[in-house]
């Protein structure tokens, strides 16, 4: 059996040592640079979103999952697949407190249906969604209109290091996290100064490599997709 | 080379004054240790990785044991006992090496007492299952120190002074030589040149003679 796929921060610090025959003497400090590198990773290259089961409130308000640092999609199910959500930036986002109790002011329009203007005759083109959401990064919270009381999924990105138990990464990007952490010390070692553009173009280079490969459909991907916009023909 | 060897040598290599006067131990030891920690240091400069070849280690046989400052809210390490370090210009120091009793990879990095406030709520808090360390005068400080691991007590391997050596302890001693390319015994016999021998003959004489030139 090979080696494993993933691996963790620590190990790849330890191993980035052993390359590059360095002392423990910056292990700290280039361990807090190689979770900034997952971190730039989760948010910039990695396609891994975190997909969880959230709650809508009485009040059609999710509240944000205290990692999510980025939104990837908001869906509910239809006969075993996703149905997703189209964003509307002009859901009214405040609530109404009385007393210690939130809650909705229609006359302010919280809370209120949209109304589509929809065509069922003649010209009536396109379609409009029952789900609309909106997102109050400030307050952490996503709006949501058509649905409330239920459970949906979120689909989101996160920094990628856990605050309980182990961070792991695919063991593939180790490359460009030993670039990153090369280029970053430039920054604290003084001879590497005058080396600082050439350690981040190889950084850069390590990340293309990388999203390349993560991007990359493979051939069976490239058939389905030729198939897909193809029409059957008689063949003679 | 053993410790009374090393210093034998030197003894023998310096010039002979009368009889009774002679240098004691105690001069030439600091002469020796003086030069050694130098050359600890020119080796260190040279490639910092190399220096691992000159320390002792203790903790072997019992481990040295970790103590909860509960006042301070630290867990800490003192040096053996009647041992010191030599300091080095990097966060190791003298202690080039903290470990665990059961030797199972790096468990153990150096911090300096700014890392080790910096730290806090950290990514490397997060992520990181390892302990720092902080070298002070009087003790090892630690980060991160597991109840576990501070039960069992750890391992180190510390670079301590020519004068902390045991009679009989070997004494690696860096045969790097200076830029005049004078090694360790020229270093040392330069030192001592200007230094007179000390009368210990108990003969109530108070100048020390010195010795005539054969003649040709």
């Amino acid at each position: 059996m090979a080696t494993n796929a993933l691996i963790d921060i620590n190990t790849i610090v330890t191993r980035f040592l052993l390359k590059y025959k360095l002392s423990t003497e910056d292990a700290v400090i280039y361990t807090e640079h190689c979770a900034n590198c997952v971190r730039d990773f989760h948010l910039y290259d990695s396609p891994n979103v975190v997909s969880e089961k959230i709650a809508i409130s009485a009040l059609g308000i999710i509240e944000m999952p205290g990692d999510m640092v980025g939104f990837n999609g908001l869906f509910s199910t239809t006969e075993g697949e996703l149905w997703s959500f189209t964003e509307r930036d002009r859901i009214v986002n405040t609530t109404t407190f009385t007393g210690a109790v939130e809650g909705q002011d229609s006359a302010f329009g919280e809370g209120a249906v949209l109304n589509d203007p929809r065509s069922d005759t003649y010209g009536g083109l396109g379609g409009v969604n029952d789900y609309y959401y909106t997102i109050d990064w400030k307050a952490r919270r996503i709006f949501c209109e058509g649905i409330k009381s239920t459970t949906v999924l979120l689909r989101y990105t996160t920094s990628g290091v856990e605050t309980s138990g182990v961070t792991y990464v695919p063991e593939f990007i180790t490359p460009m996290l030993d670039a990153y952490m090369l280029w970053r010390s430039s920054y604290w070692i003084p001879p590497m100064v005058r080396e600082r553009e050439m350690l981040e173009k190889d950084y850069t280079k390590a990340e293309a490599k990388v999203r390349t490969l993560i991007n990359a459909m493979t051939a069976d991907q490239w058939r389905d997709l030729l198939l897909s916009i193809t029409s059957q023909a008689p063949i003679r | 080379m053993i410790k009374q060897e090393l210093r034998s040598t030197i003894k023998n290599l310096l010039q002979k004054y009368t009889e009774g006067a002679e240098y004691h131990n105690e001069i030439i030891d600091r002469a020796i240790e003086r030069v050694i920690n130098q050359l600890y240091t020119a080796t260190f400069l040279a490639s910092p990785l190399s220096i691992q070849r000159y320390v002792k280690r203790f903790g072997g046989t019992t481990a040295i044991p970790v103590v909860l400052d509960a006042v301070a809210g630290i867990y800490y390490s003192s040096y053996p006992t009647g041992y010191s370090i030599v300091p080095l210009p990097d966060k190791s120091s003298g202690v080039r090496r903290v470990s665990t009793v059961a030797q199972a990879g790096i468990t153990f990095f150096p911090m300096d007492q700014r890392e080790l406030e910096l730290v806090n709520d950290s990514y490397f808090e997060n992520v990181s299952d390892k302990i720092g360390y902080v070298v002070t005068q009087d003790r090892v400080e630690y980060y991160g120190m597991t109840v576990p691991i501070a039960t069992a007590g750890v391992r180190m391997d510390l670079l301590i002074p020519f004068s902390d050596y045991g009679e009989n302890d070997e004494v690696l001693v860096p045969e790097i030589p200076d830029k005049s390319n004078i090694g360790f015994t020229d270093m040392v016999l330069t030192i001592l040149s200007v230094i007179q021998p000390i009368e210990t003959k108990d003969d109530n004489l108070t100048e020390t003679t010195v010795p005539q030139k054969p003649k040709q």
